[in-house]
C-alpha cells in the first residue's frame, strides 16, 4: 500500500538552512563580490579520499556570473530529464523545467516520470540498453552503485571551470554526492529529516504539554502511555512510526543510542554492537513492553496510524508534511526525544545527476546549476514535501513556511547521512528481514539476538 | 486450388495422429511454412534472441551496467546454496501444488454454474468477470484489508470462536492467505476458459444421452467431462506455468517492505536479483532453472495427455 | 444458445408429476439465481470498493471504514484524473491504449489462428518440436529477458522516431503480436483439435486447399475461442504497465495504466482521483466483455456435418 511508501521513497530534505546560518555567518549575510569573476577558484586541496576537494570558492555565487542560472552558449538541444514521483511531482517539476526554458531558451527538457519502483527498473534498462536519459534524479544510499559503475558524469570540472558555489549547498547534501575520488557527481536538489510530529488536540484534551528538545526515550515513554487507551472497542496509541526502512525511524535510535550501522570508512559492519543494539531495542519495547505503539502489520494495511487520527505522536520524515495536513490533522513538530548518547537524527538528500553517456553535457549540466540555484530551490521548497538543498533557500523559505519548518530544518545540526554504500539494496533487504520477522513483525527475538544472527550475513555482503 | 493427393483414410485427431498408411501429406509442408510464417520469424527473432541471450548471462556475473564477466556455472553453484533461493523454490512449489488444483476445481464448478441459459446471464457472468480487469491495487488493498488483525474476516471467525489471526503477518498463514487472493483472482480466466468449452459441445450429445436415461450427474460425467479435458488440459498447463511465475501478488502484497521468508517466490527473487541488487546473471541463471523445472513438469504433463484428454 | 445442463427429457410425463417437477424446477432455478449473484457481488467487492472510493474525498479515505459510503459523491474526482497532468487529458492516454490493446489484439488473433491450424491439422516434420519450442517461451520470466529485448528494439533502425530506433516509439509494444503468440497458438489449437477431422476430410475430398478449409470451417466453429484470445490478449495489453512505461517517452504517448501510476504517488496515494481513472479504464474491457459473449456460442452442430 502507498501510504507507507515513504519508507523507500526518496526522502525530501531540507535542512541545511538553519545549521549553515549559525555556522558559517559570513556566507549568508551581504558579501563583497570578489574580483575577477573569470578566475574560477582552483581546488588547492590535493584528493584526499575522504576529503571533498570540491571547491566552495568564492562566498557569493553573484560575483561568477557563469555559476549563475541562464549562462548555456552551446547549440540548441533537447534533454531528457527523469523523475520519480507522482502528478503532483510532475506539475512542479514540469513548473521548474519551464522557469528553466525561460533562462535558457536553446535548451528543451522532457521531463519523464514513473513510481519510485518502476523508476529504477526503467533506469537501469536504459542504461544497460544504452539509452538513459540525460539528467536523473538519485537517491543518496543508492549513488555509490550508480558512481562506482562508472554511470555518472563527473562533475569537477564544470564546477570549477564555471565557479558553482557548492557551499550554497547543504554540507551533508554535497558529501552524499562526493565520490571516493573526492569528486562530486551530481548535486543534491532535496533533502529530508526525521523528527517527531504530535497531534495537538489529543495533548490537549489530556492536558499534557507538547513535546520540545528536553525530551528524552522516557519522556516519550512515560507521555505515549498516558496518551494509549482503549475505549468502544478502538484503540488510541501513543506512539507510532513505521519498521521496515531505516531511516524512518530505527537508524536515528541507533545513533541515539551510541551505536552506528557501518564503520565511518564504510568497511564494516558494526550494527551489532550492544548500542546499536540497544537502540532496536527500545523500538521493540515501544511495541512489546510498554505497549504503546501498535504491532506492525505487513502491507501497511492499517495505513498511518497518526495520519488516520489513531495515533498521539509520530516519529517519520519531514516529507509527510503536506499530507498530514490533507488529512486534517492539527499537527506539531519537534525534536525527536533524545537517547542515552545524545540526539540524532536521519537526513537523506536525493540529488540530480547526469548520464555519463549524454550527447549533450553542457545542457545537461546547466539544468543541474539552475535547479539547485535559488530559483528553482525556493519552487521546491514551496512544495513542502522537500527541504531544499539549497541553504539560503531552506533557511528564508522552507524554514519558515510552516509550523514545523524550523525543527525540521534545524535537525540539519545533529544528522546522519542514511548510510550510502555500495549493495545498498540487497544488505538492507537481509538486515530488514530479520528485523521484522524477530524483532519488529514478532517480538520472537531480542534486538542483540536478531543481529548477532544477520551480522555474519552482512559482513559477507559489503561492499559486493 | 490444388488437390491433395490421395483420398485420407480417416483418422481421429489426437495431437500426434498416427500417420496413416499413405505416408505424410507431402504437400501440406508448404502451406503449414505459410501458416506458421509469421510465427517462426517471431520465434526466431523476438524470442529466440532474447531468450537466449539470457542463457549467456547467466553464465556470467553481470550487473547490466558495466561489461559483464565470464562466470562459467558459478551462479547455478551459488543458487543452489542460497538459502533465500531455496526458500523461494519452496514456496513456489506450495503455492503451484495448492493454488493449482484448487483453482481448476473452483472454476469448473463456477464455469458449470454460469453456463446456464437464464435471463440477466450475461450480467452475471460479467459480475464473475470483474476480478480480472479490477485494478490489482484495488485487490490487493481489499484482500489486505480483510485480512487485517481487526478486519472481516477475524470477525467472522470469532463468531465461531476463532482467535484472530495474523494471517499475512504470519509466517505459517502468509502464503496461505496469498493463494486464497490467487485463486479468487484468477477464476475468471479459467471460468472464461472452460465457458468457451462448455459451449463447444453440442446439445445433440446431452439429448442423445438423455434418450439413454442418464441423469445430470451422468451427464456431466459421460459428456462435459470428457468432452472438456482439452480445456482442463490447456488451463492446467498455463496455471501450472502461471503459478510457477507467480509474481504481482506477491509484489503487491509485501509492499511496503519486502518479501520475507514466507512469502518470496521464484520470479520476485529473479526480479530483485536483476533490479534490486545488480545480479543479473544469478537472475538468468535462477530463471533457467526455474525454465527447466516447469518444462519437466509440463513434459511430464503432456505425455499424461493421453492418457485422459479425449480430442472428439 | 447453449443449452443449460439440466436440458429438458424428451418424454412427458403425466399432469401431477409435470406441475410437480416445474414448482421443483423453480425453486431450484430460484436458489440458483441467488446463489449465482451473491457469487458474483462478492466477486464484485473490490470494483465496488474502487466505486466508493473514487466519489470520496482523499481525507475520508482515510477517516472512514473501507466501505463505508461516501458522504457526497465526489464527481469532481473524475474531472480532476481527466484533467490532471499539463497538455494532455486522460483522454489522450485511453486513445493510446485502444490503439496499442487493439492492433495487438488483431495481431494475435491472425498469426496465432493460424499456427493453430497448422499445429492441429496439417501434417509436417518438426511438428511437436517446435510446438514445444513455442511452448517452452511461456515458461521465461520475462523480467529477464527485459534488457535483450530492449537492446534489439534499440538496434532496429528507425528512421520516424527521436532516438532513431523504436525505442521512444509504441512499436515494441504491439508489432510483436503479428509474430505468433504461445498462449493464443495453445488455445486455438486445443479448439481446433477439438473440432472433428471429418469436416476437414470431407472438404478436402472436395477440392478444397487447406487455406479455405480454415477459414470456412476452422474459423466459424473456433467463435468462443477466437473471442477468448481476444478477451485476455486485450486485456494483456491495456493492462501492461512496464512495457509503455521502458519503451514510451513523450507523455502525448503514454497509456492508461502510465498515466494511472502518476497518481499512486509515492507518500500517499491520490486514492479517489486514482480509483476514478482505474473505473473509467476497465470501462472499455467489460464493454468487450458483453460484446464477445455473444461470440461464446456453441460451433456449428455436427448434424451440418451429414450429407
Amino acid at each position: 500500500m502507498r501510504t507507507l511508501r515513504a519508507s523507500r521513497g526518496p526522502r525530501r530534505l531540507a535542512v541545511i538552512a538553519i545549521a549553515s546560518l549559525l555556522v558559517a555567518g559570513c556566507t549568508s549575510t551581504g558579501s563583497t563580490p570578489s574580483p575577477a569573476p573569470t578566475a574560477a577558484p582552483t581546488p588547492t586541496s590535493p584528493p584526499v579520499a575522504t576529503t571533498s576537494i570540491v571547491p566552495t570558492g568564492s562566498p557569493s555565487p553573484a560575483a561568477n556570473p557563469a555559476a549563475k542560472c541562464g549562462t548555456y552558449q552551446g547549440p540548441a538541444t533537447t534533454i531528457t530529464y527523469a523523475i520519480w514521483g507522482d502528478t503532483t511531482e510532475l506539475a512542479n517539476q514540469q513548473k521548474i523545467v519551464d522557469a528553466f526554458t525561460a533562462k535558457n531558451p536553446s535548451i528543451k527538457v522532457k521531463v519523464t516520470v514513473a513510481d519510485w519502483d518502476t523508476y529504477w527498473d526503467k533506469l537501469q534498462t536504459s542504461l544497460a540498453g544504452g539509452n538513459a536519459p540525460d539528467v536523473f534524479v538519485m537517491d543518496g544510499p543508492l549513488f555509490p552503485d550508480y558512481q562506482t559503475r562508472d554511470q555518472l558524469l563527473d562533475l569537477n570540472p564544470l564546477i570549477a571551470r564555471d565557479g558553482f558555489d557548492t557551499g550554497q549547498l547543504a554540507d551533508l547534501g554535497v558529501k552524499d554526492f562526493t565520490a571516493p575520488d573526492g569528486h562530486l557527481y551530481g548535486l543534491p536538489r532535496d533533502l529530508s529529516t526525521v523528527a517527531l510530529y504530535y497531534n495537538k488536540k489529543m495533548f490537549d484534551q489530556a492536558g499534557i504539554p507538547y513535546p520540545d528538545d528536553s525530551w528524552t526515550w522516557d519522556k516519550l515513554v512515560e507521555v505515549a502511555t498516558k496518551l494509549t487507551k482503549t475505549s468502544g472497542g478502538a484503540t488510541q496509541w501513543g506512539f507510532y512510526t513505521e519498521t521496515t526502512d531505516m531511516e524512518n525511524y530505527w537508524s536515528s535510535l541507533v545513533w541515539q543510542a551510541g551505536g552506528d550501522i557501518l564503520s565511518p570508512d564504510k568497511k564494516t559492519v558494526v550494527i551489532d554492537t550492544d548500542q546499536a543494539a540497544a537502540g532496536l531495542q527500545f523500538l521493540q519495547d515501544l511495541i512489546y513492553k510498554y505497549k504503546v505503539m501498535a504491532q506492525p502489520v505487513p502491507g501497511g494495511a492499517a495505513g498511518d496510524l497518526f495520519e488516520n487520527g489513531q495515533a498521539a505522536m509520530e516519529a517519520n520524515g519531514s516529507w509527510l508534511v503536506p499530507t498530514h495536513e490533507a488529512a486534517g490533522i492539527d499537527f506539531g513538530v519537534a525534536p525527536l526525544p533524545r537517547g542515552p548518547a545524545g540526539q540524532a537524527t536521519s537526513v537523506n538528500p536525493s540529488g540530480v545527476v547526469v548520464y555519463k553517456g549524454t550527447k549533450s553535457p553542457e545542457a545537461a549540466w546547466e539544468f543541474v546549476k539552475c535547479y539547485t540555484g535559488p530559483d528553482m530551490q525556493a519552487m521546491v521548497a514551496s512544495l513542502k514535501a522537500s527541504m531544499p538543498a539549497n541553504k539560503q533557500t531552506l533557511a528564508d523559505i522552507y524554514a519558515t513556511s510552516f509550523d514545523g519548518g524550523k525543527t525540521f530544518a534545524g535537525a540539519l545540526a545533529y544528522a546522519h547521512l542514511k548510510p550510502s554504500f555500495r549493495g545498498y539494496n540487497e544488505f538492507t533487504t537481509a538486515l530488514q528481514d530479520e528485523l521484522d520477522s524477530n524483532v519488529f513483525n514478532d517480538n520472537k527475538l531480542t534486538a542483540k539476538a536478531a543481529l548477532d544472527e544477520v551480522t555474519p550475513t552482512l559482513k559477507g555482503l559489503l561492499g559486493k | 486450388m490444388t488437390t491433395l493427393p490421395g483420398v485420407r483414410a480417416a483418422r481421429t485427431a489426437s495431437p500426434d495422429r498416427p500417420r496413416s498408411h499413405r505416408g505424410p501429406r507431402t504437400g501440406e509442408a508448404r502451406w503449414a511454412l505459410l501458416f506458421l510464417g509469421p510465427t517462426l520469424i517471431g520465434l526466431a527473432l523476438l524470442s529466440a534472441g532474447p531468450i537466449l541471450a539470457t542463457l549467456g548471462i547467466s553464465l556470467t556475473s553481470w550487473d547490466m551496467l558495466t561489461p559483464p564477466q565470464f562466470v562459467g556455472l558459478d551462479n547455478y553453484a551459488q543458487l543452489l546454496g542460497d538459502g533465500r533461493f531455496l526458500t523461494a523454490l519452496r514456496n513456489t512449489f506450495f503455492y503451484t501444488a495448492v493454488s493449482v488444483p484448487l483453482g481448476l476445481v473452483l472454476a469448473l464448478g463456477l464455469a458449470m454454474a454460469v453456463n446456464q441459459q437464464i435471463r440477466g446471464i450475461s450480467w452475471i457472468r460479467t459480475m464473475y468477470f470483474l476480478p480480472l480487469v479490477t485494478s490489482a491495487t484495488a485487490v490487493a488493498l481489499v484482500w489486505l484489508w480483510i485480512y487485517s488483525p481487526t478486519g472481516i474476516l477475524n470477525h467472522a471467525l470469532g463468531v465461531f470462536g476463532v482467535s484472530p489471526q495474523r494471517w499475512v503477518a504470519d509466517p505459517t498463514l502468509a502464503m496461505p492467505s496469498i493463494i486464497a487472493m490467487s485463486i479468487w483472482q484468477g477464476l475468471p480466466v479459467n471460468v472464461i476458459i472452460f465457458l468457451a468449452g462448455l459451449q463447444a459441445i453440442p446439445s445433440e450429445y446431452y439429448d442423445a444421452v438423455s434418450v439413454d436415461g442418464a441423469g445430470r450427474y451422468g451427464r456431466f460425467r459421460y459428456i462435459t467431462v470428457p468432452l472438456l479435458t482439452p480445456s482442463i488440459f490447456f488451463t492446467g498447463v498455463l496455471a501450472l506455468i502461471g503459478a510457477f511465475q507467480v509474481f504481482d501478488q506477491i509484489y503487491v502484497m509485501a509492499n511496503p517492505g519486502k518479501p520475507g521468508g514466507a512469502t518470496i517466490t521464484l520470479v520476485y527473487f529473479i526480479y530483485e536479483s536483476g533490479f534490486r541488487n545488480f545480479h543479473m546473471g544469478l537472475a538468468s541463471a535462477a530463471a533457467w532453472i526455474l525454465f527447466l523445472i516447469v518444462a519437466v513438469f509440463t513434459i511430464l504433463y503432456f505425455r499424461t495427455q493421453n492418457r485422459w484428454v479425449h480430442y472428439k | 444458445m447453449s443449452a443449460s445442463v439440466a436440458s429438458t427429457p424428451i418424454h412427458h410425463a403425466p399432469a401431477g408429476r409435470r406441475t410437480r417437477r416445474r414448482a421443483w424446477r423453480l425453486l431450484r432455478k430460484t436458489a440458483l439465481y441467488i446463489a449465482l449473484v451473491a457469487g458474483g457481488v462478492a466477486m464484485m467487492i473490490p470494483f465496488l470498493w474502487m466505486l466508493s472510493t473514487s466519489l470520496k474525498t482523499r481525507a475520508e479515505v482515510f477517516s472512514s471504514a473501507p466501505f463505508s459510503f461516501p458522504t457526497g459523491l465526489h464527481w469532481e474526482n473524475y474531472s480532476t484524473m481527466w484533467f490532471a497532468l499539463p497538455d494532455v487529458t486522460f483522454g489522450t492516454f485511453f486513445q493510446n491504449s485502444l490503439v496499442i490493446a487493439s492492433l495487438a489484439t488483431i495481431g494475435q488473433l491472425v498469426t496465432c489462428s493460424m499456427a493453430a491450424y497448422a499445429f492441429a491439422v496439417l501434417d509436417f516434420p518438426g511438428k511437436r518440436i517446435l510446438f514445444a519450442l513455442i511452448l517452452a517461451t511461456l515458461i521465461i520470466p520475462f523480467q529477464v529477458v527485459l534488457v535483450p529485448n530492449f537492446v534489439l528494439y534499440r538496434s532496429i533502425p528507425w528512421p520516424f522516431s527521436d532516438s532513431g530506433n523504436w525505442i521512444g516509439t509504441n512499436l515494441p509494444l504491439w508489432v510483436w503480436a503479428f509474430f505468433g503468440g504461445a498462449f493464443g497458438t495453445f488455445l486455438l489449437r486445443q479448439f481446433f483439435l477439438a473440432i472433428p477431422i471429418d469436416l476437414a476430410d470431407a472438404a478436402r475430398v472436395d477440392g478444397a486447399n487447406p487455406w479455405q478449409i480454415f477459414r470456412h470451417i476452422y474459423l466459424p466453429l473456433a467463435r468462443p475461442a477466437l473471442a477468448t484470445v481476444a478477451i485476455f490478449q486485450f486485456m494483456w495489453s491495456w493492462n501492461d504497465l512496464l512495457d509503455p512505461l521502458i519503451y514510451l517517452r513523450d507523455l502525448s504517448s503514454y497509456t492508461t495504466t502510465v498515466g494511472l501510476a502518476f497518481f499512486q504517488g509515492e507518500y500517499v496515494g491520490n486514492w479517489p482521483v486514482m480509483m476514478a481513472g482505474a473505473l473509467v479504464s476497465l470501462l472499455p474491457m467489460i464493454i468487450l466483455f458483453l460484446v464477445a459473449q455473444r461470440y461464446f456460442v456453441r460451433g456449428i452442430t455436427i448434424s451440418g456435418l451429414k450429407g
